[in-house]
């Protein structure tokens, strides 16, 4: 026999209390998973697509919190476009509006000058692409076509008013699935920022060129851009920087929430074992081979509630994807570190939670404890 | 009135010298200056009325307790301040105790092995010692049973083997028949009786069963936390 039976048999034996904790910590590390994983997933999609489509820098309007809505002038774009290395520039104006009737909350709206880049290079389902001219006209990706029901020919109304689908368009990224394309001059109209883009995306011909280099002479155009490279941009988005926030409170709330259930289990069962726990004490069981069985069961409990939170946080995140009103913002992607940080954050709890209980034990007094 | 025929003190396996145990809290003297000397293969009943210290004393002996004064050496090795009370207790000293303390969540056999982690045996012995050693208490078709699936006086018997895991020179048992039925503590005495004769194991047995004490070479008398006496069983009276 391995000490590791004992360990089995105890747990086995009291399965109603060992399920509980596994519960409670699948419940926890699930929240963890599900919630840093959205993030990370947007974040990820978000960067995802700024690299497919070839975007080396981003320009903005440097020193606003709210980066999606900061505006620049459209004139800089030629103006960047001439610098010697620059391959494409690309800028549009981005929004995000709600359908409340559809349950969508967050749905973004990009404005593209006509011809250009992504607006040429997604791939069309049904209808056509947005050409110059077009007035009242829209494009829908996939997911929100979906989510909205709508198809090319019926009309839908974006800030009060009447626009028609002239095209539905699928993308590897769920940013453009989910999103609602129009023409730069319209959006610029709606908004009410004529002649202003939310920013650039510059691709560099690196070939011939540094990165850093374009990015210094871009900087000395004018006072007060913000001239980032895309992995940046992205990790320093506002909204992307709320939501990992927020995972990293949960993921602070679920550690003492689950803290607290294991050591609670812990202390329980150990304080209900003394007996067993002070017999093995006499039969020769130094105090270490005691800490050792109080932590291997904890942590056995800490692996399974891992295993479960895990599978039960890539569950949510696949409803997530599907449910409309998350759907054009989470892919159901779960990064390999995002369940890293779950198991982490488990055997975290799961260690935390047995010292003090395994300490206790360790240092029962065998006589004591058996005369009880 | 101590016997001529005690053990002498070189031939000792156990001996206390002036122990003392105060429990500070009610300030009680349960033992006063007790010495005592348990020769190799000697087998020994520790008598007395309740309070008299029996249980006191076999915890001080057994390593699970320290004295407050004075000073006790199992096979030459002093036990109070010792570092190594745990690996004393693993494999010196087998423990059989009136409400036998079996894991309930372990079978009889992994019940066996417990003492086993501190043993001498390598792992991969320790199952078929156990099997060896409850076959040898009469239990070779109790192997998977679990405590609550055996009858009280099988459940002795499991301790019996448990505390025989790695052969220790000392056998130390409180009361091991208070629970029992007169049949089954017969079969459980039986068994002492064996092991003392065949392992030449040193069994001290606490007990306020005249019967019981009847089985040892020896019987100390203690009251009040003092031995009261120290005689030899006469042949006849075993």
């Amino acid at each position: 026999m391995r000490q590791m039976t004992v360990v089995l048999k105890n747990l086995r034996g009291r399965r109603v209390r060992s399920l509980l904790t596994v519960g409670g910590l699948a419940v926890a590390v699930a929240a963890v998973v599900a919630l840093v994983g959205a993030a990370q997933c947007s974040e990820q999609a978000f960067l995802e697509l700024y690299q497919r489509r070839g975007a080396d820098l981003v320009v903005q309007r440097a020193g606003g919190t709210v980066q999606l809505s900061n505006g620049l002038d459209q004139t800089l774009g030629p103006r960047i476009a001439a610098l010697p290395g620059v391959r494409v520039v690309i800028g549009s104006l981005m929004d995000m509006v709600a359908f409340e009737q559809a349950n969508l909350f967050a749905v973004i709206v990009n404005g593209w000058p006509a011809g250009q880049s992504p607006l040429t290079e997604v791939t069309m389902v049904a209808g056509r692409r947005l050409q110059a001219g077009d007035k009242g006209k829209v494009m829908l990706g996939v997911k929100l076509a979906g989510n909205l029901e709508k198809k090319v020919g019926d009309k839908i109304d974006v800030y009060d008013e009447p626009f028609e689908v002239i095209g539905i368009f699928d993308s590897f990224s769920v940013f453009e699935s989910g999103a609602l394309w129009m023409l730069l001059e319209e959006l610029q109209r709606l908004m009410d920022r004529p002649g202003q883009v939310t920013g650039y995306v510059i691709e560099v011909d690196k070939l011939n060129t540094s990165v850093d280099g374009i990015k210094r002479r871009i900087e000395a155009l004018e006072p007060g851009l913000s001239v980032v490279p895309t992995g940046e941009f992205v990790r320093g988005i506002a909204q992307m920087r709320v939501v990992r926030s927020m995972g990293w409170v949960v993921s602070c709330v679920a550690f003492f929430v689950g803290l607290i259930g294991v050591s609670n289990t812990m202390i329980m069962s150990v304080f209900e074992r003394r007996g067993e726990l002070g017999t093995l004490r006499a039969l020769g069981w130094p105090a270490l081979r005691i800490v050792r069985l109080v932590l291997a069961e904890t942590l056995i409990l800490s692996l399974a509630g891992a295993l479960l939170g895990s599978v039960a946080g890539w569950l949510i995140l696949q409803v997530l994807a599907t449910v409309p009103a998350t759907a054009g913002l989470i892919d159901g992607r779960l990064a390999p570190q995002v369940v890293g940080w779950g198991f982490a954050l488990a055997l975290g709890v799961g260690l935390c939670g047995a010292a003090y209980p395994a300490i206790w034990a360790a240092r029962l007094s065998p006589l004591a404890a058996m005369r009880r | 009135m101590n016997d001529p025929a005690l053990p002498e003190a070189s031939n000792c396996l156990l001996r206390a010298e002036c122990v003392s145990r105060l429990y500070p809290d009610g300030d009680v003297h349960a033992l006063q200056d007790v010495s005592l000397c348990v020769g190799r293969g000697e087998y020994l009943a520790i008598m007395g009325p309740s309070g008299s210290g029996k249980s006191t004393l076999l915890n001080l002996l057994g390593a699970l307790d320290t004295p407050s004064s004075g000073t006790i050496l199992l096979d030459g090795e002093r036990l109070e301040g010792s570092a190594n009370l745990s690996r004393i207790r693993a494999r010196k000293i087998g423990f059989v105790f009136q409400s036998f303390y079996l894991l309930p969540t372990l079978t009889a056999l992994e019940n066996v092995q417990i003492p086993m982690f501190e043993g001498p045996w390598p792992p991969q012995e320790h199952a078929p010692r156990a099997r060896e050693l409850l076959a040898s208490v009469g239990l070779a078709d109790r192997h998977h049973h679990l405590p609550c699936q055996l009858s009280v006086g099988q459940r002795q018997r499991v301790a019996i083997a448990r505390a025989m895991a790695n052969d220790p020179p000392l056998m130390l048992a409180d009361e091991p028949t208070g629970n029992l039925d007169s049949r089954a503590g017969g079969e459980v005495l039986d068994l002492f009786d064996r092991l003392h004769r065949v392992s030449n194991v040193t069994l001290v047995v606490i007990t306020h069963t005249p019967e019981v004490a009847a089985r040892a070479e020896r019987v100390v008398h203690l009251r009040d936390g003092h031995i009261e006496s120290d005689a030899r069983n006469s042949p006849c009276g075993k």
